[in-house]
């Protein structure tokens, strides 16, 4: 009823100041701290941007702004994806962002791409209690059905609330009642409740050193973080807004609803957001394919580097040492000839149980390293071996030091070979280094694998082409390197 | 003086040079002739140490040539190798000034050493700074002649010098080694197996067969008294062979 009264009285009423205000962008939060925060936030982004902001605070839930936003009489306000799903759009399957987006154009309304963080429902308890019944995840409680739960109102009703969870979980507990939330959070650290639910972001969780329970079976929906906006919006007002997207992890979210509670204003949070962005020096809004093709490159790179300078640092005195006949020359071949025989990918999941390794880049660096191996010591020790006899009689008779010999002469010599084994091995691991996203080390193999994952071939080629052109500039670069590394007298062909 | 007191080579179960007795008088062209495999380079190899006696020892200047004289005795040693010695990633003028470079002779000793020894191989100064690649067989021949010369050394080993030229580049620079050998007196052994680079250069031939000296001397007593048939039949093969 109170919705309908807000749709009907108030909003043509505030549609009719936006349009007097002339310039002037509205927005709307709803009555929580973090909604407050985020729409503080965005006031101070438009504002930089040349608008005058007006910040409705406080207007109420979910079906108020939105029909406020519909009617025109806020610009924009912050939502959460999984309301939009469950409230709006009363969609029961999980849709993406994108999904949404089309959804909401049919309204004239835009979305941003998420802020960032996920702020969800989850159930907490007290550290000592969690531990003292060894409880951990949602399932555990099942153990103990006579706990007491304290839960609000609107958790106790949803569609995606306490009925639906506590028959996806089995749960059956008897003690169960209804509980505001500010005085819930009282009610669990006097130990009147051993159970509550939260959001994610909540301050009080940080404060209280509460235990968040595992949600093991998923049943929670993603909660993520949205601005919605008229889509007849000055383009640079939502401009302004979407320089907010990608900037707010959870671990911030949380700092900055503590700072509002604690200070009871919220533009000093929002004075902490900026003050942060400007520390870490970037705005990064949305990342955009070329920002995050950049990103994975310059990943990729170090990832080839640093295994590529290893396998140099090691391989080149490895091969000096194997261009001498031995037993143990033919070891140090024969050795590094195995490990490239093993499949990159078979090597890197045999590396992740090597203490101080795992799953880490680290581990993907090693496996290059061990991978990029073989040219260099192969090269080396074959360019070597391949220097004339008279070569090294001369090097000999004239009484030049061993050290000369190898530095001077025959390192010289052999230069097109080494150079040649660096550049297989650098050609190599770009290619095997798409492998390393497998274990979380990033790099071009990350859209690849995903787009495997998604059955999406667009995402796949976003990292299988700059990886392909990455192997041919490397193909290139080396033939400057050829310029000046081997030396002019072995490059000039016969007069 | 380099002495060979019952010095021989074998490499595993052939036999490269049997033991030998062996004077070479210093300050004199000696030339080691005779077919492939008959123990000529051997003889130069064991002298600049490059492979060790498996019987006997050598003596140099009076002093038994081991691991711990080698370095020394290289020193004053200068070697010519059969073509291709050269360092092919230096120009001949890095290639002449290396090793003097490495005994920190200073610039001036070591330009002022160049020229002289360029005017003395004949080998043209502006043609320094290319690449052997830029030479011509005859002009690389001429730089590492130069190269070994470059610290004056006691003693000079070439090793078929003349070697794979064609025969115009071949006498010009058979008539300059005969000329230079005559003003560096210098200790100088020559490997061929050309008669007439035996004749022209040596004071004294030592004609092998099979790892064995089979005659010595000067070359006149080698043509004039074959001391075995196989000299006489190794002269007229060699004089067939020009003739035709």
């Amino acid at each position: 009823m109170k919705t309908v009264l807000m749709a009907v009285f108030v909003a043509p009423l505030l549609a009719a100041c936006v349009a007097d205000a002339g310039e002037v962008i509205v927005l709307g939060s709803k009555k929580f701290t973090e909604s407050f925060v985020l729409t503080e936030i965005a006031k101070r982004s438009l504002e930089d941007a040349g608008f005058q902001v007006e910040h409705r605070r406080g207007m109420g839930g979910t079906i108020i702004l939105w029909e406020a936003l519909k009617q025109g009489s806020i610009a924009a306000y912050p939502e959460y994806t999984g309301t939009i799903q469950e409230e709006i759009l009363k969609r029961p399957l999980a849709l993406t962002v994108e999904a949404l987006r089309h959804q909401l154009g049919q309204c004239g309304i835009g979305i941003t791409e998420e802020l960032g963080f996920n702020n969800t429902y989850a159930l907490v308890m007290t550290r000592a209690r969690a531990s003292q019944l060894g409880i951990e995840k949602i399932s555990d409680l099942s153990k103990h059905p006579d706990l007491r739960l304290g839960l609000t109102h609107e958790f106790l009703g949803r569609h995606d609330g306490w009925e639906p969870l506590q028959s996806q979980y089995r749960l059956a507990m008897s003690k169960v009642r209804g509980i505001d939330h500010t005085l819930g959070y009282v009610a669990l650290l006097n130990g009147e409740i051993d159970v509550k639910d939260a959001y994610t972001t909540d301050a009080k969780i940080d404060e209280n050193d509460l235990v968040v329970l595992a949600d093991d079976l998923k049943f929670f929906p993603q909660y993520r973080a949205v601005f919605l906006f008229r889509l007849d919006t000055p383009p640079r007002a939502i401009q302004a807004l979407r320089r907010l997207e990608g900037t707010l992890t959870e671990a911030r979210m949380v700092h900055l609803n503590k700072i509002a509670e604690q200070t009871k204003d919220y533009s000093s949070a929002a004075d902490w957001y900026f003050k942060q962005l400007g520390e870490v020096g970037q705005f990064s809004g949305p990342e955009s394919l070329s920002h995050r093709l950049v990103r994975w490159t310059l990943r990729h790179l170090v990832l080839v580097g640093l295994s590529l300078a290893a396998a140099i640092a090691v391989g080149i005195p490895l091969g000096i040492y194997a261009s001498r006949p031995g037993f143990l020359s033919e070891i140090i071949l024969t050795l590094t000839g195995l490990i490239q025989t093993v499949p990159a990918l078979a090597l890197l999941a045999l590396l992740v149980p090597v203490p101080f390794l795992g799953i880490r880049p680290i581990t993907a660096v090693v496996a290059l390293f061990l991978y990029g191996l073989l040219p260099i010591v192969r090269n080396t020790a074959t360019g070597l071996r391949d220097i004339p006899a008279q070569i090294r009689d001369a090097a000999e008779v004239l009484g030049l030091k061993p050290r000369t010999r190898l530095l001077r002469i025959f390192l010289p010599l052999a230069s097109p070979s080494i150079l040649g084994g660096v550049k297989t091995s650098a050609i190599i691991n770009i290619g095997s280094a798409t492998l390393a996203a497998l274990i979380g080390a990033g790099g071009l193999g990350e859209p690849i694998i995903s787009g495997l994952n998604l059955n999406d071939n667009t995402t796949i080629l976003e990292g299988a082409i700059p990886a392909a052109l990455l192997a041919i500039a490397a193909q290139g670069l080396f033939s400057i390197f050829d310029r000046f590394i081997i030396p002019r007298g072995l490059r000039l062909r016969p007069a | 003086m380099i002495l060979f007191h019952e010095a021989g080579k074998s490499f595993g179960n052939t036999v490269a040079l049997r033991p030998t007795d062996l004077k070479i008088e210093a300050n004199k062209t000696t030339v080691l002739i005779g077919l492939s495999g008959s123990g000529k380079s051997t003889i130069l190899r064991l002298i600049s140490g490059l492979i060790e006696p498996t019987t006997g020892w050598i003596e140099i200047n009076g002093r038994k040539l081991a691991q711990d004289t080698l370095w020394e005795i290289r020193r004053r040693m200068g070697y010519v190798i059969q073509s291709g010695d050269l360092f092919p990633h230096l120009t001949a003028r890095r290639n002449i000034s290396l090793v003097a470079e490495e005994l920190r002779l200073g610039i001036g000793e070591i330009t002022a050493r160049m020229e002289q020894l360029c005017a003395l191989t004949r080998f043209p100064s502006h043609l320094l700074d290319r690449y052997p690649v830029e030479l011509s067989g005859g002009e690389q021949r001429r730089v590492s002649l130069t190269r070994a010369l470059m610290l004056k050394p006691d003693i000079l080993l070439l090793d078929e010098p003349l070697g794979a030229l064609d025969p115009m580049v071949r006498a010009g620079l058979l008539t300059d080694l005969k000329a230079l050998f005559e003003r560096t007196n210098t200790t100088v052994i020559v490997v061929t197996h050309n008669l007439v680079e035996a004749a022209r250069l040596g004071d004294w031939v030592v004609l092998l067969k099979a790892g064995r000296i089979v005659q010595q001397g000067p070359f006149a007593e080698l043509s004039l008294c074959p001391a075995e048939p196989f000299v006489s039949e190794f002269f007229r093969a060699q004089m067939e062979d020009v003739l035709s």
